[in-house]
């Protein structure tokens, strides 16, 4: 009884009220439920075409938006382990490695690296469905960031070094497998540990020829990429149109009723407040966040050290992306071809609130000039590096004295907006119980 | 009334027979030659002695440090494992302790936690002003020591023969071995399978309990673990081994101080047992020099300054913070178990180091004498483990009652309290042992029994403690405040 008052609300949701038209295609709209979700999934042309519903939501982020950048990331994927491949098999050719031969070397890998990288952040805002999973087609398993120091990788070098290769079958082991796991072995000093703590092991380790050190760290980076590559062929998996084709799997209502899934993206957008926002801005910015329940404040100034990339210094990059990976949930947007077809802010149209809608859209744009115009002329650490608590106490989006801190103001125009008017004006949808009771 | 008249003379009787051996060997440094006391009297002030053969320190005891390591990090492991949220199965979540209980390197045991050489440790320090401090070690166990050691081949009934034949003061085994793993097990259940549970308190709100350590019958398997190694390791392997008399030769105190004990070693053997025996005692080198508070604060002194704390010499761990504890607690003023096992490990050692003629009975004496401390030290534990338990159940149902604690109290003084049976020359004999135990059961009554329960066995732990009290010889005023 309670899915059939669902279907009649929803039927009531995308007929009863004013249509918001997109008009992006030409081909004729589907606009009667006749037709049937079948029908929608058989014709994709029509998708974004004709009056909004939530099932063309659905199958616009899950055709259009999500599947492309899982295909996209697996490829990647796989041209970074070719990348690895061919380096470390260059090395049996080397009797000795130079520092120069070795920053030379990892130029390609690091620019692989980078590739996918950029694209997991992207994906990492589109945490619904499979890739939020966390036993099989883990995100965790491809990427994860805790905001600690990668001390765990040099550990698991010196295992490696005595045959031991990290497993990841039982444990999870999250600190040491995953594409995070990787930089600092592409892009660390060779020298060097990351580990902040004095041990006579690692430090020995370290002061090891690079061609020693480079082939232990090609065992690791090999075996990880096994693991990455299998992770990411099971996310395609689940999302491709010609294997487990999550987007029908949704359409046809296998997974939730439509408005639950709806939330279930929905939620998603979230992940720019409490892990964009809050892990990844916030913190090393010396604000004081709550993060796993738990207020956490960093005890310096700033704190470069718990930032994303700090081996790469590719922070501002990786936020450029994953405020694009927000955009194109929110907006609707195919990040290959840059067409804009149904989200989240047509919904809000559809509801009458399509000037929240555009000032969300606005604000999104914000943040992102602001970023781009940063990593013109800067990186992330550095500007950590200049924020003092005075300025960053007097900073916002328009008196940005600490740049670093002014992108907490700049994010927090779209996730004040996300976390009050947006939850209001589409009540029936809900924020995720991390993003609950934190009014910033 | 007759029989109880009896029990106590009987009881009596065994105390002075047994304590005899604690009693003659202060007797003996009482009555010691004028040559032995001047050395004892200007012994060293910190365990620091130079080789008779090298310029290095003969001071090693790294295996015995290794092993209260691993004592202190299995507790920490087991009492932060929430019921049911283990990720992995039961034979992980056993392995994870195995792997700290029988230490590998290199161990092939798969599981979330399991530790290896390149695992980190969790003991932590901390500088006198109260900032945290990296040890000079490093920060993973293969730092400290490699291949390093382990705790289940130095376990009694495994290294070294059990006083009676098999563990006495449970049903639950009949080896050390054997209740550790009965531990593990029960551990490894509640980890995976196991789910919160409420227990009352009165008419305030029940208490929900979530950790896999804490059981619905009233122990806490982390206590327990922690607190029966403390006696079954680190107590047992000096006076059964490196501090006795009456095995081989080349055992204990009998063992040679002429010569290197291997090749290219800067110590004797027979220094070398006195200094492992010193290890498990877990004092810092410069102990003495350390206030009760200090000591009981873990902190500790930066003695060579170098901005860190080592491991190896500058941190007390194990019964000799204990020690500090229970002087600081006493009330009488007239206790000081840390001072009286201080002295006599650096007297003993210095003897040994010094070598006056006749030396060696004085360096037993002396051995014994710290054992006698060790012992007192235990003994005072578990009877301050018994009035906080009995505090804990009286506070049950009122606001400040905690059943995590009740658990924590009766199982601290349950794990202490098994370590009695682990020195063959103890001052406590085996039918106090006995009756002891018999008092302490294997569970206690909860506190949200039937009242008449609860007062009964309340009553039998003040037996408990006045049997503690009578046997170590402890005032009134330290028993009932302890």
């Amino acid at each position: 009884m309670k899915n059939i008052l669902m279907i009649v609300t929803l039927l009531c949701i995308s007929s009863c009220n004013e249509f918001t038209e997109k008009n992006l295609t030409t081909a004729p709209a589907i606009d009667n439920k006749d037709q049937g979700i079948e029908l929608l999934l058989g014709q994709t042309d029509k998708i974004n075409a004709g009056e909004f519903s939530i099932e063309k939501l659905i199958a616009n982020i899950g055709i259009f938006v999500v599947s492309p950048q899982i295909e996209k990331l697996n490829e990647e994927i796989l041209d970074l382990k070719s990348s690895i491949s061919q380096y470390c098999s260059s090395l049996a050719t080397y009797s000795e490695l130079t520092a120069e031969q070795l920053n030379i070397l990892r130029k390609p890998m690091q620019e692989s690296w980078k590739k996918a990288v950029s694209t997991f952040h992207r994906i990492e805002i589109m945490k619904f469905g499979p890739a939020a999973i966390e036993t099989s087609t883990a995100q965790k398993s491809i990427y994860y960031f805790d905001g600690e120091d990668k001390c765990k990788v040099d550990l698991t070098l010196l295992q490696v070094e005595r045959g031991r290769l990290p497993r990841f079958d039982i444990i999870s082991n999250y600190q040491v497998r995953g594409l995070d796991s990787i930089e600092p072995l592409l892009f660390g000093e060779h020298d060097k540990s990351r580990c902040q703590r004095r041990s006579a092991r690692i430090q020995a380790y370290f002061a090891k020829p690079i061609l020693e050190k480079e082939k232990v760290s090609c065992k690791l980076m090999l075996h990880n990429l096994t693991d990455i590559s299998k992770k990411s062929d099971e996310l395609k998996k689940e999302w491709s149109p010609r294997l487990k084709n999550y987007s029908a799997r949704m359409l046809k209502g296998q997974v939730g009723a439509p408005i639950e899934i709806v939330n279930s993206i929905s939620q998603a957008l979230f992940v720019l407040d409490t892990v964009i926002k809050d892990k990844k801005v916030a913190f090393p910015a010396g604000f004081e966040i709550r993060m796993d329940g738990e207020l956490k404040k960093c005890n310096q100034a700033s704190c470069p050290r718990n930032s994303e990339h700090f081996y790469s210094d590719y922070a501002l990059e990786s936020l450029i992306e994953s405020v694009k990976g927000f955009k194109a949930i929110f907006q609707g947007i195919d990040l290959n071809t840059g067409i804009d077809g149904f989200g989240f802010d047509d919904f809000l149209s559809q509801r009458g609130f399509s000037t929240l809608a555009n000032e969300m859209v606005r604000n999104s744009d914000f943040v992102l000039e602001k970023l781009e115009m940063a990593n013109k002329s800067s990186s992330f650490k550095q500007l950590l590096s200049e924020v003092t608590i005075e300025k960053c106490e007097n900073t916002r989006s328009d008196n940005r004295l600490a740049q670093a801190c002014a992108f907490v103001w700049d994010l927090r125009k779209i996730t004040d907006l996300l976390k009050n008017d947006y939850l209001v004006a589409l009540a029936e949808l809900s924020a995720p119980r991390q993003a609950q009771g934190d009014n910033d | 009334m007759k029989s109880i008249a009896i029990t106590t003379a009987l009881l009596g009787g065994l105390v002075s027979t047994q304590a005899s051996e604690y009693q003659a060997a202060r007797n003996t440094l009482k009555n010691a030659p004028q040559e032995i006391k001047n050395i004892i009297a200007n012994a060293n002030s910190t365990y620091n002695f130079a080789s008779q053969f090298n310029r290095a320190s003969s001071v090693s005891y790294t295996g015995q440090i290794f092993r209260q390591v691993l004592i202190s990090d299995i507790k920490a492991v087991m009492a932060s494992q929430p019921r049911g949220s283990y990720n992995g199965s039961e034979e992980n979540a056993y392995n994870m302790l195995l792997s700290h209980y029988a230490y590998n390197e290199n161990t092939d045991l798969v599981g979330t936690g399991v530790i290896d050489g390149l695992s980190e440790f969790k003991v932590s320090a901390k500088l006198m002003n109260g900032t945290p401090a990296e040890f000079s070690e490093g920060f993973v166990y293969a730092d400290i020591q490699s291949p390093g050691k382990n705790l289940s081949g130095k376990i009694a009934g495994v290294d070294n023969p059990l006083r009676r034949g098999k563990l006495y003061g449970t049903t639950r085994a009949q080896t050390p071995d054997g209740l550790i793993k009965s531990y593990f097990n029960e551990f490894a259940t509640n980890a995976v399978t196991g789910a919160a549970f409420t227990v009352p308190n009165g008419s305030y709100s029940p208490q929900t309990i979530t950790l896999s350590n804490v059981t619905d019958y009233g122990v806490d398997l982390a206590q327990l673990t922690q607190k029966f190694l403390h006696g079954a390791v680190s107590y047992s392997q000096a006076a059964r081994d490196y501090l006795s008399t009456d095995l081989s030769p080349k055992k204990g105190l009998n063992a040679d101080n002429t010569k290197p004990a291997k090749q290219g070693a800067s110590y004797t053997a027979l220094e070398h047992h006195f200094d492992e025996a010193f290890g498990y005692f877990g004092a810092a080198r410069d102990y003495a020099a350390y206030t009760d508070a200090q000591t009981r604060s873990k902190k500790s002194i930066d003695s060579n300054n170098d901005g860190f704390i080592s491991m190896l010499s500058e941190k007390t761990i194990g019964i000799a913070m204990n020690a500090a504890k229970i002087d600081f607690a006493a009330r009488d003023g007239k206790v000081n178990f840390s001072k009286e096992a201080i002295d006599a490990f650096l007297a003993g050692r210095t003897l040994i180091t010094q070598k006056p003629a006749g030396y060696i009975d004085y360096v037993v004496a002396n051995a014994r004498v710290a054992l006698g401390a060790w012992e007192k030290t235990i003994a005072a534990v578990v009877v301050h483990y018994i009035n906080w338990t009995i505090g804990e159940y009286d506070e049950y149902g009122q606001e400040g009652y905690l059943y995590t604690n009740f658990v924590k109290f009766w199982s601290e003084m349950k794990g202490y309290a098994f370590a009695f049976q682990f020195n063959p020359k103890g001052i406590m004999t085996d039918s106090q042992f006995d009756e002891l135990h018999a008092l302490m059961g294997e569970a206690p009554v909860l506190p949200h029994s039937n009242k008449s329960k609860v007062e009964a066995y309340k009553a039998k732990l003040l037996k408990a403690r006045n049997l503690l009290q009578e046997v170590y010889n402890f005032s009134d005023e330290n028993t009932q405040n302890w």
